[in-house]
């Protein structure tokens, strides 16, 4: 099961030697509480390591052995000082304290049950009131012995029945809390094999409740979770075609004899990868093409009746003969998508190669050299791993396939405001609505290029500032003739005085250059005046990737009053004579 | 006698990786008295590093009667038929 880990996630090695690969971004630090139901240590040292691989500094708290649930009711002076951000809790089957007796009815279940769900959603509730941070919560993984055979799991009173129940009820539990996410230990636990999971050995002299050659995938899922939670999941994947979605060479066969569909072993192995690819793309995974050929050769491949993908599913196709480093530049310019957010996937050693030398912020995994295992190193990396799926994400491909058609719209217009106003956008902006906090917090968490501070938050905080009153909250949607974009620009400021303070103004890169920042300020001003409020200070804090908003409050005539090394600070005071700086989008019942 | 001392350099690089100490020197009767930062936490550790370097696995009550290097390496022993 391990052998589908990354590379550096393997067991085998020795993880303090790797070097890590040196990426662009600065670390990103987390404050993770393990409240455990076991001993910890080795998970922790296990978490910590594979953090630094992914450029994540870990500060960990470790309750005393056993202590979860003790900690989350009543948490020690140790932990409230430490104040996590993320609580992982560890506990498992062994913390179980009763099974239905056998021979039990439905009812004396049931009351186990309740009692068992009663008392985790005391310490979840609990934690959410004193730290108000997200919580990883294990479900609970089977057993490796069964007196009752199959009974135990068709008998109610069976354990199986009863770990199913509970399992169920956690589910639906995280449906309902948005801090809430359940770490599916009992599906990797039957990945890995649950005899192998446990190990006597050592549950029995040191109470580790996993064995610790299971540890490495435990940990690595729970990074990759941790990394969805900070806003560091990948976006977007960008695929070679001949012999990665297809077996042969399309420009040499054909596209009639390109091995894929039904029929031939080979054939029904591409068109399962081919499905896999589809349900990223459904799930909000924007899905390019990168391959040397000529365009018309590469797209024919697709159009072979039995290619579940179609040309349509990509955002962008790159069929050329210049070298995979120049096209993969190209596709992250034109989605307007970092290289840190990117997968490559290609069946030719010599380009995985050439891409992670020459872009080491691009993940390329070791796909192997059988089609039929490219789909396992792909799935068991998780880079695509989701806390939630909003209703953004589910048609974010679509977002980015109209903008392509945008940008050839452009071409048409010598003048670009003449091709603005073209576009018929409208915009609809308003307070925070309970609705869309859930695409604010993403939005929030995931926009590196448009953001004035950077400045991240965590849901909990989001509501929370969404209802107090000293805080102007604003977001925004734009629509235009080619669809909508759905919620794209997000401002926070706080109001002291007759001062406005912006603390986050952003947008997202699908919507540059299309004036909607200057929609938002026109709204921000009536904003300010309705409230009697005459000064708006305005801050850039530096990061890697923001550089494009530097001057931008330059633009919009805000004086510079504080100029320090990584950060500026802005003034601008509101006359009573304003003109609006937007003229193009229509602006619809913004309140 | 060979086996024995091969062994016990072997465990000695567990030892120093797990301590975080290059210098440090085992020999048969070291244990928890007398190697200095050798606590429960660590022996979890390094019986995890003495599983991987030789491939074996301890069974419970193995485990639970380890009192010092020797016997650690009397176990490998037994365990690898050496």
């Amino acid at each position: 099961m391990t052998e589908f880990l990354e590379e550096k996630y393997q067991l085998n090695k020795k993880t303090n030697s790797i070097k890590t690969k040196k990426k662009s971004f600065t670390k990103n630090k987390v404050k993770i509480a393990i409240l455990g139901g076991s001993t910890t240590n080795l998970i922790k040292n296990s978490l910590s390591e594979y953090l630094k691989i992914n450029n994540i500094e870990g500060d960990f708290f470790e309750s005393d052995y056993n202590q979860f649930y003790f900690e989350s009711i009543n948490p020690s002076q140790k932990l409230k000082k430490f104040n996590p951000q993320i609580i992982y809790i560890h506990s498992t089957t062994c913390n179980i304290e009763e099974f239905p007796p056998i021979g039990c009815g439905n009812r004396e279940v049931e009351k186990l049950i309740d009692q068992l769900i009663n008392k985790y959603q005391s310490a979840w509730n609990n934690l959410t009131k004193k730290f108000n941070c997200t919580i990883i919560q294990n479900n609970f993984e089977y057993l490796p012995f069964a007196s009752l055979g199959n009974l135990e799991s068709s008998k109610v009173y069976g354990k199986i029945n009863f770990l199913n129940k509970i399992n169920l009820k956690f589910f639906e539990e995280s449906n309902k809390r948005k801090n809430l996410i359940i770490n599916d230990i009992n599906l990797l636990s039957a990945k890995f094999g649950i005899d192998n999971w446990y190990d006597d050995s050592f549950y029995f002299n040191y109470k580790y409740t996993i064995s610790h050659r299971a540890i490495p995938l435990l940990t690595h899922g729970l990074v990759k979770t941790i990394m969805s939670i900070i806003g560091k999941a990948k976006k977007c994947l960008i695929v070679d075609f001949d012999n990665t979605l297809w077996g042969g060479i399309v420009g040499e066969v054909g596209s009639d004899n390109i091995k894929i569909g039904n029929g031939s072993p080979v054939g029904e192995i591409f068109l399962r990868f081919q499905k896999y690819i589809l349900d990223l793309t459904k799930k909000g995974i924007i899905l390019a093409g990168c391959t040397k050929n000529d365009y018309k050769n590469a797209v024919s491949g697709l159009k072979n009746k039995s290619c579940i993908l179609k040309e349509n599913d990509f955002s962008i196709i790159k069929a050329n003969w210049k070298n995979k480093v120049e096209n993969i530049n190209e596709i992250s310019k034109k989605l307007n998508i970092g290289l840190d957010s990117m997968v490559f996937i290609d069946d030719s050693k010599f380009e995985r190669e050439f891409v992670k030398k020459q872009l080491p912020d691009v993940e390329v995994p070791n796909i192997g050299e059988d089609p039929e295992k490219y789909i396992f190193y792909l799935d068991r990396a998780k880079y695509f791993e989701n806390i939630n799926l909003s209703k953004e994400d589910l048609i974010r491909s679509s977002y980015y396939k109209t903008n392509i058609k945008r940008e050839n719209e452009k071409v048409k217009y010598s003048n670009y405001n003449n091709y603005l106003s073209s576009l018929k956008m409208e915009t609809n902006l308003k307070k925070f609505e309970k609705k869309n906090i859930n695409r604010i917090t993403q939005l929030i968490n995931k926009t590196n290029q448009f953001n004035l501070t950077s400045k991240r938050l965590r849901i909990e905080e989001v509501i929370k500032i969404s209802k107090k009153q000293n805080f102007f909250t604003v977001s925004g949607n734009l629509k235009d003739k080619f669809g909508d974009n759905g919620l794209v620009t997000v401002l926070i400021g706080e109001k002291k005085n007759e001062t406005l303070n912006i603390i986050i103004w952003l947008m997202s890169c699908r919507v540059f250059s299309r004036n909607l920042e200057f929609a938002m300020f026109d709204h921000l001003i009536k904003l300010c005046k309705k409230n009697k409020i005459y000064t708006i200070i305005g801050n850039y804090i530096k990061s890697e990737k923001n550089f494009i908003v530097k001057d931008f409050y330059k633009s919009l005539n805000f004086k510079k009053i504080n100029d320090k090394k990584n950060s500026t600070k802005w003034e601008f005071k509101i006359k009573n004579k304003y003109i609006k700086k937007n003229k193009i989008i229509k602006i619809k019942n913004g309140s | 006698m060979e086996a024995r001392k091969k062994i016990l350099n072997k465990i000695q690089l567990v030892f120093q990786e797990v301590l975080k100490n290059k210098r440090l020197k085992l020999n048969y009767a070291s244990s928890q008295e007398t190697v200095k930062n050798w606590d429960s936490v660590a022996s979890v550790a390094i019986i995890v590093g003495v599983e991987k370097a030789f491939n074996i696995k301890f069974n419970v009550s193995e485990l639970a009667n380890l009192k010092n290097v020797g016997e650690i390496i009397d176990k490998i022993i037994k365990k690898k038929k050496l």
